[in-house]
This record gives C-alpha cells, sequence and structure tokens, in this order.
C-alpha cells in the first residue's frame, strides 16, 4: 500500500507540476505583454529588468488562482493513463479497494488544500508586497485612486473620518487628514499632517496642523487652531486596515481580512465585498480536494474500446465549470446579498456530492 | 495517402480539445480578473463580459499558437511511444517528410494568427479602453454607494453616505470633503435629497454645517444651515489617454517610423512567423524513447515555448529603445530559432553524430 500510494503521489504530483508550469508560462507573457506597454508609456526609468522582477513576484497569485484547475487536469491525465495501461487495474488486484483509493485520493485532495492555502495567505501576499514595492520605486508610494484611502472609526460618541494619501514601502503614511465628528454630526476636529507612524497606541503624526471647534452656545462658536511637531492620535486603526483599503481585498491574508471585517462593521460601512472575500479565502483551498475526488473515477474507465480523450475532456471541463460557478458565486452572492459562507461553500458541497455519486455509481456496477 | 492523413486527423482533434481546454482555462482566469476589476470600480459591471471577450480575443494569437505547439508535441509524443515513428521511419519515412503534413495543417492556423494580431489585437485593446474611459467618465449620481467612499470629479471632492439610506434619492449622514489648491472644504449634513430643478440635478442638504479652511493664507470660515443646495454635476469629460501602440491600427505602425510603434509592429508579424517556429520546433524538439523516462522532450519543448515567446516581449523593448532595428532583431530572433529548429531536425534526420561525422571524414 505504500508503495502503491508513493508511486501515485508521485506521478500525480510531476503532472500537476507540469501543468501548472505550462499555465504560468502563458500567463507570464500574457502579463508581460501588459507591462511592458505600462513601461513603454512611464519611460526609461523602468526598465525591462524592473519589469520582469515584478512580472516574476506576481506569479505565486497566478498559481493560487490556477492551482485548482490544473490540479484537476494533472490528477485525470495521470488516472486516465493508470486506466489505460491497466496499471489501475494490477492496483486493484494487489488491494486497493474502493476505500483505500477514496483515502488515498482525499489525502492528496488535503495536500493539495493546504499548499494553496499556504501559497495564497503567505507566499502570494508576501510576494505581492515586494511586487509593490519595486513598483513604488518608479511610481512613487502605493497609493488608491486619487485621494488615497479613506477610513471611518467610531470611537464612542465621536466618529472619525480618516484619509491617508499613501503608505510608504516602509510602512510609514504620507499625507494624513483626519476629520472628527460628534454625535450631531458636526465636525468637531480636523487634523492635517505630512507624515504618521504607527504605534502601539495610535498614530504618531509629524508636522501637525490642527482646528478644534468648540460649540459652547447656541449661536457662538470657537476654533482653536494649533500647530505642533508630533502629535499622538489614539486609534486602533493598524497598519494593515489601511493597507487593505489601500490594496485589492483579494491580496490580503485570511486573518487581516477578519480583522479588517470586524472594522467594517463595527463602523458602519459596508463589509459584504470582504465577507465574502474572507469566506472564498477560507473555502477556495478546499476545491483541491474536490478536484481530486473529481479525477478518481476516471481510474475506474475502461478504455480498452477507445475515447480516452473524449472522457478526458468532459472531465476537465467538469471541472473548470466547478470553478467558474466557485467565483460567480461569490460575485453572485455579492450583488443579491446571499450569506456569505453559503454562496462560498455551495459549489464545492454540489461537486463533492456528484462526483461521489459518480464513484460509487462506477465501483457498484463492477 | 495514409501517412498524411493519419498524422493530420490526430493533430486535427488534438489541436481542438486542446485550443477549447485553453481557451476556458483563459476565459475563465480573465473572468475572474475582471469581476475583481468590476468591484473595484476598475470597469462597469455591466460591461464585464464584454471586457472578457475582447481580452481573450486579444490573447487569441497566442493561445492558438500554443494549442498548435501542444498539438504537435503530444501528437508526436504518443506516436513515438506507441512505436508508430519507428514504423513510418522504417517504411523509408523520414523526419523531414513529417514536416510536410504538419506545415499542411498548419497554414490555415498561421492566417487565423495573422488576421488575429494584425487587425483584432488593436481593434479589442482599442474597444476595452473605450469601456474603460466611458466608465469612468460616468456622472457624480452614479458613483454614489452608501457606506462607501466614494471619490468624484476628479478625485477633487469625497463623498460618504451612510450604509443605512432610506432610498434611491434620499441620503442621511453626509460627509463631503472637497480639496482645490487655495482651500479645503468639510460639509457634513444629517440627511439630504436629491432633486431635479430646470433640467440640473440639485442635491439638498438639511441640518448641517460647512468649514471652509484656507490653505495658503490663516482664514476659516464655518456656517450652520438648516436647508443648501448644492448642484451635482456630470463630471467633465477628462480627455482620455494619448492612443497608445497596442491600439494602432498595423498599417499605421508600418507608415509612421517611430521606434516604439515599429516595435509593436514587429510583435505582431513575430506572432505569426512563430507559429512556422514552432511547427519546425515541436517536430525538431518531441522525442520520445518508448520505454525510457516520458517527460525530457516534452520538458524541452515547454521551455523552448517560453523562452522564444518571452524573447519576443525583450526583443519589442529593445527595438523601442533603439539598441537594434527592427529588421535585425527579425532576423536575430526568428531567423535563429528557425535555423536552429532546422539544424535540429538535419541531424536527427540523417542521424548524425559525433562520431559518424568523424568515421565520415577518417574514409574520406
Amino acid at each position: 500500500m505504500k508503495t502503491l500510494r508513493r508511486y501515485l503521489f508521485r506521478e500525480v504530483a510531476l503532472s500537476v507540476g507540469f501543468v501548472t508550469l505550462a499555465f504560468i508560462a502563458l500567463f507570464f507573457f500574457f502579463d508581460m505583454v501588459d507591462e511592458l506597454r505600462v513601461a513603454g508609456s512611464v519611460g526609461p526609468g523602468y526598465t525591462l529588468s524592473s519589469a520582469l522582477v515584478y512580472v516574476l513576484l506576481r506569479q505565486p497569485q497566478h498559481v493560487y488562482e490556477l492551482l485548482p484547475i490544473t490540479v484537476l487536469i494533472g490528477t485525470i491525465f495521470v488516472m486516465a493513463r493508470l486506466a489505460q495501461n491497466s496499471e489501475f487495474t494490477i492496483m486493484r488486484t494487489s488491494g486497493l479497494g474502493p476505500w483505500r483509493a477514496l483515502g488515498a485520493a482525499a489525502l492528496l485532495g488535503l495536500v493539495f488544500a493546504l499548499g494553496t492555502f499556504a501559497i495564497g495567505d503567505y507566499v502570494a501576499p508576501a510576494s505581492e508586497r515586494a511586487a509593490d514595492i519595486v513598483r513604488a520605486r518608479q511610481f512613487g508610494p502605493l497609493s488608491t485612486g486619487l485621494t488615497g484611502a479613506w477610513l471611518k472609526e467610531q470611537q464612542g460618541e465621536q466618529s472619525y473620518a480618516v484619509n491617508v494619501r499613501a503608505l510608504e514601502p516602509g510602512g510609514d503614511m504620507r499625507g494624513v487628514r483626519i476629520f472628527a465628528f460628534d454625535a450631531d454630526g458636526h465636525l468637531a476636529m480636523s487634523a492635517r499632517a505630512d507624515a504618521a507612524r504607527f504605534t502601539e497606541d495610535g498614530w504618531e503624526l509629524t508636522q501637525v496642523a490642527r482646528n478644534t471647534f468648540l460649540h459652547t452656545g447656541t449661536d457662538e462658536a470657537r476654533v482653536l487652531r494649533e500647530s505642533d511637531a508630533q502629535w499622538l492620535w489614539p486609534t486602533r486603526i493598524t497598519s494593515s486596515m489601511v493597507a487593505a483599503s489601500l490594496l485589492n481585498p483579494q491580496k490580503m491574508a485570511t486573518l487581516d481580512l477578519f480583522l479588517y471585517v470586524r472594522h467594517l462593521q463595527a463602523n458602519g460601512q459596508k463589509a459584504q465585498r470582504y465577507e465574502i472575500e474572507l469566506w472564498h479565502k477560507v473555502f477556495y483551498p478546499l476545491s483541491c480536494l474536490v478536484m481530486v475526488v473529481l479525477s478518481l473515477p476516471f481510474a475506474y474507465l475502461h478504455f480498452r474500446s477507445g475515447g480516452m480523450a473524449a472522457y478526458v475532456f468532459g472531465g476537465v471541463m467538469a471541472g473548470i465549470s466547478f470553478f467558474l460557478l466557485n467565483n460567480v458565486f461569490g460575485f453572485a452572492g455579492n450583488l443579491q446579498n446571499w450569506s456569505p459562507w453559503l454562496s462560498a461553500a455551495a459549489p464545492g458541497l454540489i461537486y463533492s456530492v456528484l462526483s461521489l455519486g459518480a464513484f460509487g455509481w462506477l465501483v457498484l456496477r463492477q | 495517402m495514409l501517412f498524411d492523413s493519419s498524422i493530420r486527423k490526430e493533430l486535427a482533434r488534438s489541436f481542438g480539445a486542446t485550443l477549447i481546454v485553453l481557451v476556458t482555462v483563459v476565459m475563465t482566469i480573465m473572468l475572474v480578473r475582471t469581476l475583481g476589476l468590476a468591484s473595484r470600480g476598475g470597469v462597469a459591471p455591466a460591461d464585464v463580459l464584454l471586457v472578457m471577450g475582447f481580452t481573450v480575443l486579444g490573447h487569441l494569437p497566442t493561445i492558438l499558437s500554443l494549442s498548435l505547439f501542444v498539438a504537435i508535441v503530444s501528437t508526436l509524443a504518443r506516436m513515438y511511444r506507441d512505436s508508430e515513428m519507428v514504423i513510418w521511419f522504417g517504411a523509408g519515412r523520414g523526419l523531414l517528410q513529417v514536416l510536410a503534413p504538419l506545415l499542411r495543417f498548419a497554414w490555415p492556423v498561421m492566417l487565423a494568427v495573422g488576421a488575429l494580431a494584425l487587425v483584432v489585437w488593436p481593434w479589442a485593446n482599442q474597444q476595452i479602453d473605450e469601456l474603460k474611459t466611458r466608465y469612468e467618465q460616468r456622472s457624480d449620481v452614479d458613483r454614489i454607494a452608501p457606506g462607501e467612499f466614494q471619490e468624484t470629479a476628479g478625485g477633487t471632492r469625497v463623498f460618504f453616505i451612510d450604509k443605512d439610506t432610506p432610498g434611491a434619492n434620499a441620503a442621511s449622514k453626509i460627509f463631503i470633503a472637497s480639496t482645490t489648491p487655495e482651500r479645503e472644504t468639510v460639509t457634513s449634513a444629517q440627511s439630504a435629497r436629491l432633486k431635479v430643478q430646470d433640467g440640473q440635478r440639485i442635491a439638498i442638504l438639511n441640518n448641517g454645517e460647512r468649514v471652509e479652511m484656507m490653505l495658503d493664507k490663516p482664514g476659516l470660515r464655518v456656517s450652520e444651515f438648516v436647508e443648501y443646495g448644492t448642484q451635482v454635476g456630470n463630471a467633465q469629460g477628462a480627455t482620455p489617454g494619448a492612443p497608445s501602440a497596442k491600439t494602432t491600427a498595423s498599417w499605421q505602425l508600418a507608415t509612421s517610423g517611430a521606434p516604439a510603434l515599429l516595435a509593436e509592429l514587429g510583435w505582431r508579424l513575430g506572432l505569426v512567423f512563430a507559429v512556422l517556429n514552432l511547427v519546425v520546433l515541436g517536430l525538431a524538439l518531441a522525442v520520445v524513447q518508448p520505454r525510457a523516462g516520458r517527460s525530457a522532450g516534452v520538458m524541452a519543448a515547454l521551455f523552448a515555448f517560453m523562452a522564444y515567446y518571452n524573447l519576443m516581449n525583450v526583443g519589442q523593448r529593445w527595438v523601442e529603445a533603439e539598441r537594434l532595428s527592427l529588421p535585425a532583431l527579425m532576423l536575430a530572433l526568428h531567423g535563429s530559432v528557425l535555423a536552429l529548429g532546422l539544424a535540429i531536425l538535419l541531424v536527427r534526420h540523417n542521424h548524425w553524430s559525433w562520431r559518424s561525422l568523424l568515421a565520415a571524414r577518417r574514409t574520406a
């Protein structure tokens, strides 16, 4: 059993690796075409080598996006080949029962799922950050839109709107504006600072100009103008939250995403999009498991009569339809306000049941 | 002819299957990416399918070439593995004779790639750019989404409306920050509604205040209001970016003479030459020993594809930077790949090896 499993795992790993490499080659080329156009319009400062490094650093994100599909194609190829060369029949006569086969497939799928999770949570965010730094050297600090990131925070009675123009590669903020409102929605304080740093107790702003508005009577209003070299603003907004509103939610680690969703919910902002992204992030690696289970029935087919290509083709299409459904469900859930975790988990459940049904039928029929 | 038809039939089947799988996978990934772009406000949600379609259409030349290459390599690998090639060789067919049916199969693909690269690629890019600019120029009101900060009017104004908003034409807890080089204005209000007056859209804010801060000189104006109307205009039409090389028609590229445009033309033409070179390379590299390890030749073929296509990009950049002229690039890259492929093919066809060449010299 150990020999069989080792052989099976090695074959599948090789084949999946090859298919992944082929797809990455294709997408690397597409990215390079896009990037060179940007490089051309930026001028001679953005050199070919930095474009190359940038595109290369973006590949882990592609691996994350592609892995379920390549796992499917690679595994189906191996399974169909085993069936065609009668290798799988030999394995079955030497004691690879349906439950053991299913167990081996599940183990394999779990390994791929763990790998996908690790890439999506650690490797891809880290390399995306490195890619942003490469770009920041040419295009200036990381920013979004024309005014940068906007965040909201509720602190007791007061509510704050915060604007961060840009985030330096080192983690410092540039061009910070803070507006505080009292319970009635009147402006209570406004501050503008050139730069800010994250500390344990809040943000440490430098070169601050502050206006404090004091509403004392009915008609009377007083304004206190101060400017300080340094000022500490107590807040719970962390660097990862600022980065989150500047970055694409797809590029965030699961824990950061969870904390950001909590922050949005606590401060009266829309969190639906991030919530779906969070659940998607949790369930997405499991699609690797679904893919391996989906390809297992191919080992039980008989290819003596020919028609292997058609079966393989059908299997690949089924897998891609799963992948498509998985993504469309997420966005449809976003628009239709479905329960976030349900819209993220439903496709996986449906396809697992279908493929287990196919597996059971093929095993029972013989 | 059996030889011809057996190869071409298998090639056609393999090419079709590979093409469909590749197109679906690329479509799926592009759809996911475009949906991500749409949810961040890059393209209109209604245009997602259009943008995805145009993107895939633009990339179709590469996908077609790769499908052809995969079909050739996998078909030949299977024929070697099942000892079919040995039988053909035994029947007096050399490796070079295989080239003829392969080319006969490849020329329609080459035509399609040519049409797609020279005509469809700039057109598709132009369509995508148009869709994106049109969406960027939509009016302020269309942009506002409750519970999210929204930039309008070229980034000088930022809106925030509370998540619990009563209806489409009314809002609660509004915050507007607008910045011009001279002053910064912060307006906050308890509620607001939208009204059309004399064909102008006007937002009426209730129970709020407006603080104007001068940035260049000390000065501050605070005004409280019960009702305050402000005109919500349509965003001024931002000037569309200068047409880039990617969207310029091929005949304009040829007549312009600017290095960036010539480089783009060379890239498009390169896609067409690449089809021919891939056929030769595929035949030269797909060698599988029936009883030995499977994948050495296939791996070599994959790396050849990767290196070749990325060198095309690098070459475009070089021509753009005027480090290399266009004809020189064409000759150096595509010519040398063709020469290399043919050389490997000739060596394999005639079974040349160092030992046989040395032996030939010794007898001569």
